[in-house]
């Protein structure tokens, strides 16, 4: 008497199924992929925009700081020539026997004690130093007041923007661990006996890698 | 054998094979897809992150330049401006005997130059050097590092290019390769067995050509130039900036050893090979430049069709200047120097049509820029003066004198009785084109009528001993007079005959070869019609500053054409 092949064909069609499900899981899996690939390379592009941003921001406030401290310096400048000649002109009308030389020397030495006066009025005496004006200091200390109104450090925001490049291209590539979870399951369902079991086993391992893979993406970039 | 083969595809398209190959067929092109969509993204990725450096390097770069900008403005127009105001009135305050108020401006001198190390060496030596080394200053500031980084954003802007066009081709790929999977689909549901075949042909056609194309894609290069390279051609550049030109040429040379088709490399080795007079080492590498993709560079097209010229090619001149005036015939420099080409190489009726073209293109510029209530660029006047050297030049290596400037072997030049008058007629149109293109905005009158008699210079003090105020002066062997050193008020003396008071008229003084626009006279004749002229030019308004050592040309303009020049010569 032959034997019922029903269990066989019973076991066969749910075989295919299964199979079948498993191909719509990957189907799933890959959309999955794509939906986090592309909002990593959003968050990519807007890291870069972040980062020229504050490029932009950081050579705006250098350039302008720089220029205005060396406005200042100019009038440092003036200042210091009107004031050294002053007090020479000082010392020499001081020195001069003649009282007529004294009293011309002693009235040009106040004019030059009033231009550096008016000097004065157009820098920060707060960077005078002994042998002069502390213009690095001036600017770095307007930078350091930049940076605490605005974002002037690009690097993180590089950073940032690499990480999110980095994985998006991370979950592209699991893209090819799924197509061939594809390509084994696809097999499984075409070839005969023994193999099918193989194919399945492989599709279902590169299945389970790629879910694995997108976990890791997540949380290591 | 060929039937066999055919039966054997009929019994697939027909079997149960069918199904299972497909399938598998399309299952592993979505696995080469989904590989290629993995190098597109990375492609794109690259092209993404090239294109964000070179958008920052810019940036840094146009900031580097403005700050260094700033910094270099402050230690030269300000510290030392200032800083040579003080030693000026000590030299002054010296001259005049008054110890003490020298001693005051020194003191103060001495204190501006405290405040930037501008006014210290490596950069300044006064007991040593007569001004501070603005070039060093500045390569330090503003050009090295600057350089560098420009340099690294055209690197980037190359990159982001290539990657660019990588990620487009797998595009490309990938869509051939979906088409392919779709035909392979269709194939799979239909029964025909025709059309079954047309499918499958068609789909592992489109999927061998993707996969074809995809393999040469891969195997193209993208070009990157090393760090090690731009350094080198970084520091060239700063070398190139303060006029040493030996050390630049080592260091763009180290650069192409690095990178040998380093294009912005070869141009700005070959521009020091220029400078240096070394024309066919320059000739070499703005061709081999030419080859790097700088063929439409019209800075090296013109010094090309210049180093030609100098080095005696002029065939090869003429056409280097006829290829860039194709791809812009508006660009002036090139139609002057096709025009000087034609000459010295005796096609005199085309190099008379070539300079008429550049004149009226000059005229026609300055025209444009004067009715939209602008200016032209002030390298016009400058590519017409030094057009009209060249010209003078030509006339007296065809004379058989002694050149001026470098030109063309005399052997090389065609025909030369007729070329040296064609140049010294050329040479006057040019220069009164440019007085009354640069002084007035009126069309140049009639050719006035006037007579000049030859100039006279002497060097004029109001204290010397002598009688008159003028002081001894020599003759070289040609005549020009020599002024002593050290003059601070020349006096030029002419007869004239035929003027009208209104009359316009220019004078300009030339020391060695560039105009000094500070001695530039352009007013209305008020002498009377006949007689003799006297003019004094000066730098003197007090008494500290006099003639530098040259040789100096003074030219005279009458209703915009020149109408007579004369020669002195200041020191040995």
């Amino acid at each position: 008497m032959p034997e019922d092949p029903r269990p066989d064909t019973n076991s066969d069609e749910f075989f295919k199924t299964s199979v079948a499900a498993l191909i719509a899981v990957v189907a799933v899996v890959g959309a999955i992929i794509v939906w986090r690939g592309a909002l990593a390379d959003e968050e990519a592009d807007n890291g870069d925009f972040a980062g020229l941003t504050a490029n932009v921001n950081n050579e705006e406030a250098q350039g302008l700081n720089t220029s205005l401290a060396y406005q200042h310096y100019r009038a440092f400048t003036d200042f210091s020539g009107h004031a050294v000649l002053a007090d020479a002109l000082f010392d020499d009308s001081g020195a001069a026997s003649d009282p007529d030389d004294a009293e011309a020397l002693d009235a040009a030495s106040r004019a030059e004690y009033d231009l550096a006066s008016n000097s004065q009025f157009f820098f920060d005496n707060r960077y005078l130093t002994d042998d002069g004006y502390d213009v690095d200091r001036e600017i770095d200390e307007l930078y350091a007041e930049d940076l605490e109104a605005d974002d002037l450090n690009p690097v993180p925001h590089f950073e940032d923007a690499d990480d999110a490049r980095d994985r998006s291209s991370y979950l592209i590539a699991l893209l090819v661990l799924l197509a061939g979870a594809l390509l084994c399951l696809t097999l499984a369902e075409s070839i005969n006996r023994n193999a099918e079991y193989l194919m399945a086993f492989l599709g279902v391992a590169f299945l389970v890698a790629s879910i694995v893979g997108i976990f890791v993406a997540e949380s290591r970039y | 054998m060929l039937r066999r083969f055919a039966s054997r595809a009929d019994a697939f398209f027909d079997g149960d094979l069918f199904g299972p190959v497909t399938g598998g067929l399309i299952a592993a092109l979505a696995v080469i897809a989904a590989l290629v969509a993995y190098l597109q993204s990375d492609a794109g990725s690259k092209a993404d992150e090239a294109k964000r450096d070179a958008q920052t390097q810019s940036v840094q770069a146009l900031g580097l330049r403005t700050r260094g900008e700033a910094e270099v403005a402050y230690a030269y127009e300000d510290a030392y401006r200032i800083y040579s105001e003080y030693d000026t009135l000590a030299v002054d305050a010296e001259l005049r005997g008054d110890e003490a108020a020298a001693e005051r401006y020194a003191t103060v001198r001495d204190d501006i130059a405290e405040l930037s190390e501008f006014l210290a060496p490596p950069y300044y030596d006064p007991e040593g050097e007569e001004e501070p080394d603005i070039d060093a200053f500045e390569a330090e500031r503003f050009v090295v590092d600057p350089t560098r980084l420009e340099e690294h954003f055209e690197v980037n802007a190359g990159l982001d290019d290539a990657w660019d066009r990588r990620a487009r081709l797998h595009v490309s790929h990938l869509t051939l390769l979906a088409v392919g999977l779709a035909l392979f689909g269709l194939a799979a549901t239909i029964s025909s067995p025709t059309r079954r075949k047309i499918f499958f042909g068609t789909g592992a056609g489109l999927a061998g050509v993707a996969l074809v194309w995809l393999a040469l894609t891969l195997l193209e290069d993208v070009d990157e130039i090393p760090d090690t390279a731009i350094d080198a051609y970084a520091v060239g550049a700063g070398r190139a900036w303060q006029g040493d030109s030996e050390g630049a040429i080592d260091s763009f040379s180290e650069a192409l050893r690095v990178e040998p088709g380093y294009g912005n490399a070869l141009v700005a080795r070959a521009e020091q090979h220029y400078n240096l007079g070394n024309y066919p080492e320059a000739i070499a590498d703005y061709e081999d430049a030419r080859q790097h993709g700088e063929e439409r560079n019209p800075i090296l097209n013109e010094l090309l069709a210049g180093s030609y010229y100098l080095n005696g090619d002029l065939d090869k001149s003429i056409e280097t200047s006829r290829r860039t005036l194709e791809q812009d015939p508006e660009l002036l420099p090139s139609r002057l120097n096709l025009g000087l080409a034609l000459l010295a190489s005796g096609e005199i009726d085309e190099a008379r049509a070539e300079y008429d073209e550049a004149m009226a293109l000059a005229t026609r510029r300055v025209n444009e820029a004067l009715a939209s209530d602008g200016e032209a660029s002030s390298t016009l006047y400058l590519y017409l003066d030094f057009a009209a050297f060249d010209l003078e030049n030509l006339a007296v290596i065809a004379d058989g004198d002694e050149e001026l400037f470098d030109g063309p072997p005399p052997e090389d030049v065609v025909n030369p009785e007729e070329v040296s008058a064609t140049a010294a007629e050329l040479f006057e149109q040019i220069k009164s084109l440019n007085v009354w293109l640069e002084i007035y905005d009126a069309a140049p009158g009639a050719e006035p009528d006037v007579t000049v008699g030859e100039f006279d210079f002497v060097a004029f003090d109001e204290d010397a001993t002598t009688g008159d105020g003028t002081l001894p002066s020599g003759e070289d062997e040609e005549g020009t007079s020599i002024l002593p050193l050290e003059t601070q008020e020349v006096l030029l003396t002419f007869d004239y005959d035929g003027f009208a008071d209104g009359q316009p008229y220019a004078i300009k003084v030339y020391i060695d070869g560039e105009e000094d626009p500070s001695l530039r006279i352009f007013t209305e004749w008020d002498l009377g019609p006949s007689g003799s002229a006297e003019f004094s030019f000066t730098y003197s308004y007090g008494d500290v500053f006099v003639f530098d050592p040259g040789y100096y040309e003074v030219e005279l303009y009458v209703d915009s054409h020149l109408v007579q020049r004369g020669f002195f010569v200041v020191g040995e």
